[in-house]
């Protein structure tokens, strides 16, 4: 470990060695350097390093490792290497062909994975640019290359808003879930992944689904729109709800939407089960609840129907007719 | 054997079994090489088992061992372009000259050693000091070689044995 002293004794002895390789250190300097060293032993000790230096170039040829080092130092010099690895961007090769893998080129690649627990809520900012909103319980692979930019949703939810390449390659970018494919051709498009199906929104351009199991039955979805697909077929096409991805704002927004749905969406983002009472499962709700206290949502309920929210545990809450 | 050492032992198996794979892949596709690819495959798993005592810590393991297996890949093509470039210039040299292999590989450890210990410091400084230290020239004539003042070449050469000071000093 390295403390003040030891520190200063460092500083004094690289300059020792600038000082006595000059080709102009007089008696009187060496004298004072012995008598440097002599003073403590962190100095001494200092000295020992500056010897482990130097002493690493005994063997070496001087013409022939100059040329060496100076050909592979060529490339752009690594310290900009620890800064790109802090981030989740790295460097990556040219090719499988070898030669200077370690080069830096101007697209990053990412290979990764990310989840979020129930009712945690997360956004990546990937090194292309492109946001990621992950919903509670959601589950991604990401996998960029130098050819494309893949994410594959395992479970959950995705807000996404493509990065644009800055260079002249263009990656396609594609969201796997287990019904299929859905290719972005634009920009700001969300992905939930149930069971029996998917369904994407597209908010800004266009993207193209391909159902796993039947390519030929592929779409183009614009702005505007939605689907939900399955491994075999489209299913459903609606009109896109901006309040559907208002979970990446931190709101869960409704619009006149049956208490049981609310229920069985909010239950998404708590631990535990969460039961409607059938008798009050039609009562019609609309607002905007926060979901960072999903408690306080639950309570609000109570100011705005006639029902009572009976909490057998914490983990097993009815919301039944007051 | 304790019952906790058993876990661990269970717990490292299916961590490998569940990473090696892709983790294999990845790198035989970025290194085009199989027995290269499943060395630092091997080498990666090493480094994280060394480093995490408790594998459950480890929030987002492909990002962090893909993160571990690059720098260990560039440290792999670094060697390996050190190694390139040291043979080129040997084959530059008449047959009586050239070393044995023994000496051969003793110099291309110092090669490696001594690029791994320059890692890091700024191309002038760097340049300075193998000036200095390989060739043998002194400041005043690195001065004129890199076109600079001597007080900067005196500057330059200290905080590069500084900086390799201190490389020793993490090493150790």
């Amino acid at each position: 470990m390295t403390t003040g002293h030891s520190r200063g004794a460092m500083k004094a002895a690289a300059d020792w060695y600038v000082r006595l390789t000059s080709g102009n250190a007089s008696q009187a300097d060496h004298q004072a350097w012995r008598q440097w060293q002599d003073e403590r032993s962190e100095n001494a000790d200092a000295w020992q390093r500056v010897e482990a230096v130097t002493g690493k170039f005994g063997s070496i040829p001087p013409a022939i490792g100059m040329a060496a080092l100076n050909q592979v130092a060529a490339g752009p010099h690594s310290s900009g290497r620890r800064r790109a690895l802090k981030q989740l961007g790295l460097l990556i090769a040219a090719g499988a062909a070898g030669g200077l893998a370690y080069r830096q080129e101007p697209w990053a690649e990412v290979l990764a994975d990310y989840s979020t627990g129930i009712g945690e809520r997360r956004e990546i900012v990937l090194a292309d640019g492109t946001h990621l909103y992950l919903n509670t319980a959601t589950s991604i692979d990401v996998s960029f290359d130098a050819d494309r930019r893949s994410i594959k949703l395992i479970k959950g939810e995705v807000l996404i808003q493509t990065g644009h390449e800055q260079f002249a390659r263009y990656r396609s970018f594609v969201l796997t879930t287990d019904h299929g494919a859905v290719t972005a051709l634009g920009t700001r498009f969300s992905v939930r992944h149930f069971d029996d199906y998917s369904l994407v929104t597209v908010f800004e351009h266009a993207v193209e689904i391909v159902p796993k199991q039947n390519e030929s039955a592929r779409l183009i979805l614009r702005e505007g729109e939605a689907m939900a697909f399955d491994t075999a077929a489209m299913l459903t096409r609606s009109v896109a709800d901006p309040a559907s991805v208002a979970w990446s704002q931190g709101f869960l927004v409704v619009d006149q939407m049956p208490l049981s749905e609310f229920l069985a969406e909010l239950a998404r983002y708590r631990n535990g089960i969460l039961r409607c009472d059938p008798a009050i499962a039609k009562l019609s709700i609309s607002g905007s609840f926060p979901l960072g206290d999903t408690d306080a949502a639950l309570a609000a309920l109570t100011d705005i129907f006639p029902v009572r929210i009976d909490t057998f545990t914490r983990y097993w809450i009815s919301v039944i007719p007051a | 054997m304790s019952s906790e050492h058993v876990i661990d032992q269970l717990a490292i198996a299916a961590f490998y079994q569940a990473h090696n794979p892709w983790l294999f892949g990845w790198l035989r596709k970025k290194i085009g090489c199989h027995f290269d690819a499943a060395d630092l495959a091997h080498d990666t798993f090493l480094r994280v088992l060394n480093k995490q005592r408790d594998l459950q810590t480890i929030v987002e393991p492909r990002a962090y061992l893909t993160t571990v297996a690059h720098g260990l890949m560039v440290n792999h093509f670094r060697r390996r372009d050190l190694e390139k470039a040291y043979l080129a210039e040997l084959a530059s040299l008449p047959e009586s000259d050239i070393p044995s292999e023994e000496n051969r590989l003793m110099v291309l450890e110092a090669l490696i050693q001594i690029d791994a210990m320059l890692d890091g410091l700024q191309p002038r400084a760097r340049q300075a000091f193998l000036l200095h230290q390989l060739e043998g020239l002194t400041h005043g004539e690195i001065a004129l070689r890199l076109e600079v003042s001597v007080s900067s070449i005196r500057q330059y050469l200290a905080r590069a044995m500084l900086h390799c000071m201190a490389v020793q000093e993490d090493a150790a």
